[in-house]
């Protein structure tokens, strides 16, 4: 009974441990996938990224000092709460003149084009949300949970600075977090 | 040796977890993959819906044709609280309530699962607009007349659409691994007489 006991402590605890080390790793992932993104349907959205109308892009193609990436999803209720919160980060980064330095745009693991459009419409969401109906981008960033937000340097494409979760401390002070790194 | 084996028992469900979102993190079980549909649906387009009555998280009772003549119902049957996918499918339909209210459907979401359970889940996902609706006892009765309860005592993930004159005009059974995409769901109402 005793060593029954003690086992599943024991597994608990590699559990937690593996787990732990498995969100820090995703958190701590040192360069952001140099893969295909798809281009966003809308002119608007090509031209905020300066990237041009073919089928996919680069991180690196984003024509900015700092990238931000949210990874989403319409079916997430931490997402839900917090879009109104996002659009005040974009809102912010245009009111302190920041708008051709720091980008963001969305990637949404498991969201067809459908769902990403109800989110969009939804909370008027003004920057670009990248539907991934078949998890694609949700393997290649490690099957992070959301929402996550990475800042990425998209001259080097290093990871700068990752959140997942709630903003506990607020928008402005995540702003300021990446700020930082410019 | 069974010491051993439960380590092992632990880790294979930890390798099965895939990325949740943060707050499911410690609440949620992962079953990993599992076989895409464990059932034979019984019912098909031009069916009369099989009538039922089941307690629902809220306290009261509802039966499915007390909105006979006064709307459309989705049914929409998932196979356990406090998994991965069901966590994040009936979330979603907050944000599209819109494509339910014009379509004059309501959402009757079922699983198999005892109330205080569902409760809690539901507690844990911020809220639903819609009934939650246990068909715990006797296990799984009402999927079962639908054809659509698994082996294992869970429900498929199902979605059946009843117009107002009781009559199936959509029935579909998704891989159990994936949500049913939003827009096939709408389509569907939106072809409702």
């Amino acid at each position: 009974m005793k060593r029954g006991v003690w086992s599943t402590f024991v597994s608990l605890f590699i559990c937690m441990a593996m787990l732990g080390a498995s969100h820090a790793w995703a958190e701590e992932m040192d360069n952001f996938p140099e893969e295909n993104i798809q281009v966003p349907e809308e002119a608007v959205h090509q031209d905020y990224l300066g990237i041009s109308g073919d089928e996919n892009f680069v991180i690196g193609d984003v024509q900015a000092d700092l990238v931000l990436v949210q990874v989403f999803s319409m079916y997430c209720p931490i997402c839900q709460r917090e879009a109104p919160d996002v659009n005040d980060l974009y809102d912010m980064i245009h009111e302190q003149g920041l708008e051709e330095s720091i980008k963001i745009f969305g990637i949404a693991p498991g969201n067809s084009s459908f769902e990403v459009s109800v989110y969009r419409d939804r909370y008027e969401v003004e920057f670009p949300l990248i539907p991934d109906p078949d998890f694609v981008w949700h393997k290649h960033l490690g099957e992070v949970g959301t929402p996550t937000f990475y800042a990425v340097n998209p001259g080097n494409g290093r990871i700068l600075h990752s959140h997942t979760g709630p903003f506990h401390d607020g928008i402005e002070a995540y702003l300021e977090e990446v700020k930082a790194h410019l | 040796m069974k010491g051993i084996k439960t380590i092992i028992l632990f880790l294979a469900l930890f390798l099965a977890y895939p990325g949740l979102s943060p707050a499911d993190e410690g609440s949620i079980y992962d079953p990993g993959e599992l076989k895409p549909i464990d059932s034979e649906i019984k019912v098909e387009e031009g069916d009369e819906a099989v009538d039922f009555t089941l307690p629902a998280v809220g306290g009261e009772e509802i039966s499915l044709s007390q909105y006979r003549g006064e709307k459309n119902v989705m049914l929409s049957f998932v196979p356990a609280a406090w998994t991965p996918v069901c966590s994040d499918q009936w979330p979603g339909y907050n944000i599209a309530r819109h494509f339910f209210d014009d379509n004059d459907t309501i959402i009757l979401g079922i699983t198999t699962d005892n109330v205080p359970s569902q409760y809690s889940w539901i507690r844990a996902m911020g809220g639903l607009w819609f009934p939650v609706l246990s068909d715990f006892w006797p296990h799984g009765e009402v999927a079962e007349k639908y054809g659509i309860l698994r082996g294992d005592g869970t429900a498929e993930r199902a979605t059946i659409i009843v117009d107002k004159e009781g009559i199936i005009r959509f029935a579909h059974v998704e891989d159990i691994n994936r949500r049913p995409p939003l827009e096939m769901l709408v389509e569907a109402m939106e072809k409702l007489p």
